[in-house]
């Protein structure tokens, strides 16, 4: 049972440390909390249903459903990628030089916006997601591991390696460090710094709406919601591993993920998020700078 | 374009005008204009807490129902009534804003609104929760109205002009502590925390104390709520209640006190004016708070003209600049 | 320091001072003395170290090794937080504008009179003659230390309407309000023209004459030879270097450090 708990909180980890990897990554480069983060997963999801009941029930594809997955999952990347550069642009570019306090304001504004966009469009009732992972299960040492969660896990991973490799590898990678370190020199050595941030946007926004996609087929729903708690688990996560840290993101992404399945298995699965939200008031009370430490410099 | 109109005479034009107010005005807009006031004092709390302090506290609602809850839960189990009540909801709520405010300003300043945002919905689900002490969501009701020597507050008027007091105290409260040598450290910490602590300012501290005086005031707002409604629940408490106290922050200019007033006004009025739109509402909110900061971070009065507005500085530069 | 100047008290020891960020060594074991009434310049090119010395005197952030003794009260400033600094007597200003933007020129100044008054909550919402009192001597004191820098007239502008040159003069004033033992100036002429340079080195005798300690990082030669009693050169982390003005300019490791970073050569009388 313990295990099983185990199993599922790291599973639940892949897709936060996704998400806590775009934050980390927005945050390094921009110093903003980017709130609609949650909301562009959301979107993800809610493209990523279109689609797939799209697909689906027209009995496209011959009903492969890997081939459903795919085209699912690359419209909902598209989507998301899009809303999520969008946003940079429109609500966080202009602002870049004013003071913090503006941009958070701007923040906050977006995420309550898509929100509610979406709840007037598209009404506040969960749809159904059409399950489009392989069926069956492995059995180890008395749990159960299932061929979605193992889809999951190899999607994120996958997502994690080639951005980890696109950041040492690439030259655009590189540059895109650089930046994130410091915006002055990087905008002194000639780059454009507001490109390597809508950059920044593309991939992380895209990643959200793969999890977006993941989390949606697997739990089998989603609703205007899910966007809010997952950004703010994604947040949670971004703090404890350390913000500014790649790594410490997804390490923070998998313990929050386990913290969440042991914590909703054992204690109580209503009070859960409040409780996983104390924790990250613990973690800023007590250790600051996350566990691996913190990666932006603040020159005085 | 900067609109500067609230001068000295303004105010007194201003304040003539609401003490006569209820007396031509049909009942609908009395409760209307009560509304409004008990929204000006939520905000202005909000507004000391980020115009003065800096600190982008999303949770100020829960505050709100502390004070509201001190209220209804001392009249649930003792029949304290309002006015021996009101002072309680204040020094509770302001506790509560001390015992937040401790862990809060541990945290890396980027982190404040989220911190408090959780604080928030934690203070929420506690009122929800502790069925005991509060009858969770079912809420508690039947506060009797205020009593003084045996004189009830029943009529809507009589509420108006008890919030119209405290209204006039809030902003005469809030305009003294702009243009003091508090108001100027917090001020100096909203704009540049380093600076300000080289310059030997206090930072945690004076954060901390204007995170508990803004709860006291929203806790202040709460109790008088309590009372006109005879009923409260956690559900007006919550995450949406902050984010519109703080649009209306934003909508005034982050420290500009006649601005909160009137973007508490605004925010209060226009979607009661068009309630058919009512399902419009949050997303205008959000909307307006992007716009707001693109085009108008200085709030919709334009950016507060400064004269030195202090009573002794006032007279000895008037001094110096006659030959 | 000729035979015949009295000797001068000391008023700050540094230690041994070493500061490391992770793997870079911003300080490695740098010692010095300022002492009362002197005029100390602080050279070296760039990322040498000498905003990191100030931010460790100041309180940003703690030394990651030695000490800094205030002498008269045996204190080590290391480790304390820069509010707790700045009541010791030791006063800063920074490399970039800090001027609080949404305050005019007279009220920044007069943030920095926070110090030494004392009116709280009670003071604010009742305005006493005991406040008022206090608010008239923080008015008088503040446009005397404008008039001090030559800003009085501007006392009613918004300080981010002041051209830059003004704003870091105002930024001495504000800190000057404080009341210091000991003024730490960081690269005041910074982005100045010669004119407005020569002004701020007036100014900097003058806060001299007060008996105000100076200890500044400067880039221009001209002003650091022209105003420092002594001068004491960075290079990576260490002191390299330490006397006169006459002395440090012929000093041939202070010309390699400098000749070895080429946009600094030319810099040097």
């Amino acid at each position: 049972m313990f295990l099983q708990q185990i199993i599922n909180g790291v599973i639940l980890g892949f897709i936060y440390s996704t998400l806590a990897i775009g934050m980390t990554m927005v945050f390094g480069i921009t110093q903003v909390i980017h709130f609609s983060h949650g909301e562009v997963f959301m979107i993800g999801s809610f493209i990523g249903v279109g689609v797939a009941v799209l697909l689906t029930e027209g009995g496209f594809f011959g009903g492969s459903i890997l081939l459903t997955l795919v085209i699912t999952l690359i419209l909902a990347m598209t989507g998301a990628a899009l809303l999520g550069m969008l946003v940079d642009r429109t609500c966080y570019r202009p602002i870049r030089q004013k003071p913090r306090i503006n941009s958070f304001v701007s923040a906050i504004g977006s995420s309550i916006f898509i929100q509610q966009a979406v709840i007037l469009t598209l009404g506040s009732k969960f749809r159904i997601f059409p399950f489009l992972f392989p069926k069956g299960d492995i059995h180890i040492l008395g749990s159960v591991i299932t061929y979605a969660q193992i889809a999951i896990v190899v999607v994120s991973l996958g997502l994690m390696i080639l951005f980890s490799f696109f950041l040492k590898y690439t030259r655009m990678g590189k540059a895109l460090q650089t930046v994130a370190e410091n915006q002055k020199i990087a905008g002194l050595l000639g780059i454009n710094v507001n490109r390597f941030i809508s950059l920044t946007f593309l991939i992380v926004s895209a990643m959200a709406g793969v999890a977006g996609v993941l989390t949606g087929s697997y739990y089998g729903s989603v609703d205007f919601f899910v966007g809010f708690m997952a950004g703010l688990k994604a947040f949670t996560s971004m703090v404890l591993g350390g913000v500014g840290n790649v790594t410490g993101a997804v390490l923070g992404g998998l313990v929050i993920g386990v913290a969440e399945a042991l914590i909703g298995g054992y204690i109580s699965n209503d009070n859960k998020d409040i409780l996983v939200f104390l924790m990250l008031i613990l973690i800023l009370v007590f250790r600051p700078t996350g566990l691996l430490g913190e990666r932006i410099a603040e020159k005085i | 374009m900067d609109l500067q109109i609230f001068s000295k005479k303004s105010w007194l034009l201003l304040f003539l005008c609401a003490l006569v107010f209820p007396v031509f005005a049909p009942e609908y807009y009395v409760e209307l204009a009560f509304n409004v006031g008990i929204y000006i004092i939520l905000a202005q709390s909000l507004n000391l807490i980020i115009g003065f302090a800096g600190l982008l506290n999303l949770g100020q609602a829960a505050f709100f129902g502390v004070g509201a809850y001190t209220y209804g839960v001392l009249w649930k189990f003792f029949q304290i009534p309002f006015f021996v009540a009101f002072p309680f909801s204040i020094i509770f709520a302001a506790l509560t804003g001390l015992l937040l405010g401790l862990p809060v300003l541990r945290v890396r300043h980027d982190y404040i609104a989220i911190v408090t945002l959780g604080f928030g919905e934690i203070i929420k689900l506690i009122l929800n929760n502790w069925t005991d002490l509060t009858d969770g969501p079912n809420g508690i009701y039947g506060m009797a109205p205020p009593q003084i020597f045996g004189w009830a507050i029943r009529s809507r008027v009589e509420y108006y002009y008890l919030v119209l007091v405290l209204v006039c105290l809030v902003v005469f409260f809030m305009y003294r502590l702009g243009s003091s040598r508090l108001g100027r450290a917090w001020i100096a910490i909203r704009e540049d925390e380093i600076s300000a602590s080289s310059l030997g300012i206090k930072t945690n501290r004076l954060k901390l104390l204007a995170f508990t005086l803004g709860a006291g005031l929203a806790g202040m707002a709460g109790c008088v709520l309590a009372a006109k409604h005879r009923f409260i629940s956690p559900a007006g408490f919550g995450f949406y209640e902050s984010i519109i106290l703080l649009c209306m922050v934003t909508i005034g200019g982050i420290g500009n006190i006649p601005g909160v007033m009137l973007g508490a006004a605004i925010l209060y009025v226009v979607p009661e004016i068009l309630r058919e739109f009512s399902d419009f509402r949050m997303i205008t909110v959000g909307l307006a708070m992007i716009a707001l900061m693109l085009f108008r971070p200085e709030g919709i009065l334009g950016k507060e003209k400064r004269k030195t507005i202090w009573i002794q500085a006032g007279r000895i530069l008037k001094d110096r600049s006659a030959p | 320091m000729t035979f015949f100047e009295p000797r001068r008290r000391r008023y700050l020891i540094g230690k041994k001072i070493s500061k490391v960020f992770g793997g870079v060594r911003a300080l490695q074991e740098v010692s010095l003395e300022i002492l009362r009434g002197e005029i100390l310049g602080l050279i070296g090119p760039n990322g040498a170290g000498k905003t990191t010395l100030f931010n460790c005197m100041t309180g940003i952030y703690p030394p990651s090794a030695g000490q800094i003794l205030l002498e008269d009260r045996q204190l080590d400033l290391g480790g304390l937080k820069p509010a707790e600094v700045a009541r010791l007597g030791v006063a800063r200003t920074f490399q970039n504008s800090r001027v609080f933007s949404g305050m005019t020129t007279l009220e920044n100044v007069m943030a920095g009179c926070h110090l030494w008054t004392r009116a709280g909550l009670g003071g604010a919402v009742f305005a006493g003659r005991g406040t008022r009192k206090e608010e008239a001597e923080i008015v008088d004191y503040s446009l005397e230390l404008l008039g001090f820098l030559d800003l009085a007239p501007l006392a009613n502008t918004l300080a981010s309407s002041l051209p830059y040159g003004l704003q870091r003069r105002l930024e001495i004033a504000r800190a000057m309000a404080t009341r210091p033992q000991l003024l730490l100036l960081d690269e005041p002429t910074c982005g100045m023209n010669p004119h407005e340079s020569r002004e701020v080195m007036d100014a900097i005798r003058k806060i001299r004459d007060r008996g105000i300690t100076i200890f500044i990082i400067e880039h221009d030669m001209k002003v650091i030879m022209g105003i420092s009693d002594r001068v004491i050169c960075l290079d990576h982390g260490e002191k390299i270097a330490e006397g006169t003005p006459e002395m440090i300019q012929k000093d041939p490791k202070v010309l390699d450090a400098y000749l070895g970073r080429e946009e600094d050569a030319a810099a040097i009388g």
